[in-house]
């Protein structure tokens, strides 16, 4: 029989410092107004072409830092689901380990309290962003029409994209609503 | 229709099951709290809770009937939002679906026992319950909860587990912890599960609904053996004296499926609780 | 069925002989990283939730070593 659990103290957040770096760097702010910078001026097809470049480029640097910060500061649950990984096979990091990069991502730069996670099993992985800054940001530099057009959403896509490859899981990225017409923009992972 | 299908499932998967609906199993991993808040010191323990409340409400068994009454349908009616959560009976080739499904899968110590019987189950050995989900990795949150630890299990380790305790006569019960959120797959037995006792003793229905299922036999196939009558849990089935076989009273049953695993003629098979007009709204 | 009985987890003595499982024990207190201690008196507590299913057959009280347990039955009717 195993002793009584000799109590601890762990912390099963995310890491503030980690956090504040990120939220620094990835500032939406500092992306949406580079952006509206960049359009000024521009037609409908260079505005798609601008979004693109910058929000791609945005998107894989955002995630990026998020699984290089995050690995560098762990956190109970973290380690426990990499425990966890171990036991069960690396086959199964999928959606949980991705999912904590999502997470990490989100919670830094948008003003949210969780990341709403729809599906998280060993199939799909899908999450959604409800009151999103950097649509409202755009909304208000850009107006409406542009920040209808969603350029945003190429640092999502790109960003979902480039952690599962970057973690080495064939999984298929994809947009499934889009706040203009849904209210809210949700993005699938699925196990290719 | 069953209500929390009706509630929580999604007509376009698993046949509009809430407990196979991926949504359900699904939950973030983290929150941002507050700067001001703090994590609190203390925790609440469901179970435990659930078990006081009986408790009270029993005391009127006696004394006061109409108010008994009157409590269990209040709290049937709260519908798994007040103190009793949502909970339903599946046979094992669901159970499988699931642990298939959600990650990760856990086996851990049995809370009801640790509360009815306060039998410690400190190892992987001993542990029989199973849990499901982001919260098994924030285990160490709540060791009193979690005596002895979690114990990750691969999908197949968990089906095998899952055997384990169906050959022992375990009903495989499904969980939610808040809402809808399913946190696992318990193996009870009356009496010392609180969620089958709760049921059969007090009329308590929200933790114990009946499975999608219903047992029916072949009598040509049975032999009369008997195996059936011990392994089910609800009382649902005797010994027909003058036929020389068994007989199961579909309106008892749970659906289970445990005498259709444990039958040695493969005389039992169960139906879809639906299909049968005088069971489609026992639940 | 209290005063007396202080550490129900660790003695455990009814809840496990008890042929109608009337009895419950749970912590006082959750607390957060922490189990609790069944050996400390008071940590946890006894109740008797399905009390209406005791058949008086006196297991409970006969195992009781601080005689902690007592069961009423209304009297027989005249
Ligand atoms: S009759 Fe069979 S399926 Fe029904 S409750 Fe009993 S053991 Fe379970
Ligand atoms: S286990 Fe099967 S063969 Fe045996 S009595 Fe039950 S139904 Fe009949
Ligand atoms: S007297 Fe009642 S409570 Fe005590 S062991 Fe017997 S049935 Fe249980």
């Amino acid at each position: 029989m195993k002793e009584i659990y000799e109590a601890k103290n762990y912390s099963y957040e995310l890491n503030p410092d980690m956090l504040k770096l990120l939220r620094e760097e990835f500032d939406v702010d500092k992306v949406t107004s580079k952006f509206a910078e960049a359009i000024k001026g521009k037609s409908a097809g260079e505005i798609e072409a601008e979004g693109k470049a910058i929000f791609e480029e945005y998107g894989r640097n955002w995630i990026r830092q998020s699984l290089k910060l995050g690995e560098e500061y762990p956190d109970r649950t973290y380690e426990v689901l990499l425990e966890a990984i171990d036991k069960t096979g690396g086959y199964l990091r999928f959606a949980l380990a991705p999912q904590r990069f999502l997470e990490i991502a989100y919670l830094s730069t948008q003003e949210i309290s969780i990341l709403p996670i729809i599906e998280n099993n060993v199939n799909r992985l899908v999450y959604r962003m409800v009151d999103c800054d950097t649509y409202k940001n755009l909304k208000e530099k850009c107006g409406e029409e542009v920040a209808n057009l969603l350029p945003c959403r190429h640092a999502c896509l790109t960003a979902c994209e480039t952690l599962h490859r970057d973690l080495e899981i064939d999984a298929l990225v994809q947009m499934e609503a889009q706040i203009p017409k849904d209210g809210y923009c949700q993005f699938a992972a699925r196990r290719a | 229709m069953c209500w929390v299908c009706e509630a929580y499932g999604d007509p376009e998967v698993e046949n509009g099951r809430w407990y196979l609906n991926p949504k359900n199993h699904s939950r973030n991993m983290y929150k941002i709290k507050k700067p001001d808040q703090k994590a609190a010191a203390y925790g609440s323990d469901p179970e435990a809770q659930s078990g006081r409340n009986i408790g009270e409400i029993m005391q009127f068994r006696f004394t006061d009937p109409d108010k008994f009454n009157q409590l269990i349908k209040e709290a049937n009616a709260m519908k798994g939002s007040g103190p009793f959560q949502i909970g339903q009976v599946i046979p094992i080739q669901e159970a499988y679906k699931v642990v298939e499904m959600s990650y990760p899968v856990a086996s851990m110590s049995c809370i009801c026992r640790i509360h009815n019987r306060a039998q410690e189950e400190r190892n992987e050995h001993e542990y029989s319950c199973t849990g499901l989900g982001v919260g098994m990795l924030k285990w160490e949150r709540w060791p009193e909860r979690y005596k002895g630890g979690v114990n990750f299990m691969a999908p197949d380790e968990a089906k095998e587990w899952l055997v384990k305790w169906n050959k022992k006569g375990m009903v495989h019960i499904i969980m939610t912890f808040g809402g809808s959120y399913v946190g696992g797959v318990c193996n009870c037995d009356y009496p010392d599960c609180g969620m089958i006792r709760n049921r059969v003793d007090y009329g308590i229905e929200t933790g114990c609904l009946k499975s999608h299922w219903v047992a029916k036999i072949d009598y040509d196939l049975c032999t009369g053996c008997g195996v059936c009558v011990q392994r089910c849990q609800f009382g649902a089935i005797k010994f027909e004296v003058t036929l020389d076989k068994t007989n199961i009273d579909q309106l008892k049953c749970f659906g289970c499926g445990l005498c259709e695993t444990g039958c040695p003629t493969n005389a039992i098979e169960l139906i879809d609780r639906e299909s049968l007009p005088g069971l489609r709204e026992v639940w | 069925m209290t005063a007396p009985c202080t550490v129900p987890f660790d003695c455990k003595k009814c809840l496990q002989a008890c042929p109608q499982a009337v009895f419950l024990v749970t912590a006082v207190k959750v607390e957060r990283g922490k189990e609790t201690d069944p050996k400390e008196p008071g940590a946890y507590r006894l109740f008797a939730p399905h009390r209406d299913k005791c058949t008086g057959c006196n297991d409970c009280i006969e195992l009781c070593p601080e005689d902690a347990i007592t069961i009423n039955f209304p009297p027989l009717e005249a």
